[in-house]
């Protein structure tokens, strides 16, 4: 009854963090249970529990997950970037893309705001910005010194975050890449040429 | 003679029983006890009972926050004295805000959803008070070139709104920090080249 056997832990992993993933989607976190998050991933209960031994451990390890994935999805939005006025678009179209797109942050934000919010909020927020500026930064080092690299890190974060909690009327991807350059690139492009000439 | 309107009274004891006891676990009753107004009357002015009370409360409170933070900046004489003002003023008071900080702590799962909701009205009242530094700012010449006063306003009214809530790398309990907060990130983006003064320690 329950799907093919699985190779690897790694293997398992991946497909626990999508079914958990699918399932919060779906029904959200409060009444989220391991049973679920094994039947959307298609194994066993007593699989699922020799690996994760409960909800807590599931749920980190989908925190974790999508915590790499970003990092991979960040990567390839600036593997063909060039010019710095690029860079800073690849990385706030990115997060908005990946904010509004992200279903299961999206149906919590929509059902269970009070589940999600502290991770998003104030100490919340502080720990996320941290963390995003830290991992945009080494992208921004071709272009300035390592701490402006953080702070703009942080702007680009700080200005995702925003659209994406309070989105505007229209698309947010829009909305986000528009402020980005009316109003950080200017500034950036003048700060890198003064810095460099 | 009561000033206050029954609303008001309702409101103030609605704060009070917040700090006391929690979102969660303040009453109707509670709120009668605290605000002298009977049951009957709250329940006249607030149909939906204590969750109305709570609901509206916290956006009253925010209001009244906001409210404060335009009156203490008021006499800024421009828009980089306005935006360090006010984000000094703003982080202090809500340092200072016991019931905020006792509720974010203890219970942000029900605090944070009406804030949000909240900050759809905030956002806008921001926007509208930077409107008229901005538009003596474009009319000295200082704004960038083609710049929208409609847009500034409401880029930099998220990002105050952001700076407020999370401090992130800059140490925003520290005036010179937001100073240099004020002149490296907001001011920059918004204000034409050359005409904010390069001064880093």
């Amino acid at each position: 009854m329950t799907a093919e056997p699985i190779a690897t832990a790694p293997e398992l992993t991946a497909r626990v963090v999508d079914g958990a993933l699918r399932a919060i989607a779906r029904y959200g976190l409060a009444k989220l249970t391991v049973d679920d998050v094994a039947r959307e991933a298609g194994i066993s209960r007593a699989t699922l529990y020799r690996y994760f031994p409960g909800r807590g451990a599931v749920l980190a390890a989908v925190v974790q997950a999508e915590t790499e994935r970003l990092q991979r999805g960040l990567d390839e939005a600036l593997t063909d970037t060039t010019t710095l006025a690029e860079a800073l678009a690849a990385v706030a179209g990115y997060g908005a893309r990946a904010f509004a797109g992200h279903r299961a942050l999206q149906h919590l934000l929509a059902t269970e705001p009070g589940a999600i919010l502290p991770h998003l909020c104030f100490s919340g927020a502080d720990g996320l910005l941290r963390v995003a500026a830290e991992r945009i930064a080494p992208h921004l080092c071709r272009f300035m010194g390592p701490l402006e690299a953080r702070r703009t890190g942080e702007w680009l974060a700080r200005i995702v975050l925003s659209y994406g909690l309070a989105p505007p009327a229209g698309p947010a991807e829009a909305a986000v890449l528009g402020v980005v350059s009316e109003f950080v690139i200017p500034a950036a492009e003048e700060r890198a040429g003064a810095a460099g000439g | 003679m009561e000033t206050r309107s029954v609303r008001e009274r309702v409101l103030e004891g609605g704060l009070l029983c917040i700090g006391r006891y929690g979102l969660a676990r303040t009453t109707v009753d509670d709120v009668a006890a605290a605000s002298g107004v009977s049951r009957a009357t709250i329940y006249r002015h607030f149909p939906g009972g204590r969750e109305q009370i709570v609901t509206d409360t916290v956006g009253w409170e925010m209001g009244r926050f906001f409210l404060r933070l335009g009156e203490a900046v008021a006499g800024a004489s421009d828009l980089s004295g306005l935006l360090e003002h006010g984000l000094a003023f703003a982080r202090r008071a809500l340092e200072e805000h016991a019931v905020f900080q006792r509720v974010v702590e203890t219970e942000p799962d029900r605090l944070l959803p009406l804030l949000t909701v909240e900050a759809f009205r905030i956002l806008p009242l921001i926007g509208g008070f930077l409107v008229p530094y901005l538009e003596r700012e474009r009319d000295a010449g200082r704004l960038r070139p083609g710049a929208d006063i409609g847009r500034t306003a409401d880029y930099l009214a998220r990002m105050v709104l952001s700076c407020i809530g999370a401090a992130g790398v800059y140490d925003l309990d520290d005036p010179e920090e937001i100073r240099l907060l004020v002149r490296e990130q907001l001011l920059p983006g918004v204000l034409a080249p050359g005409t904010i003064l390069a001064e880093r320690p």
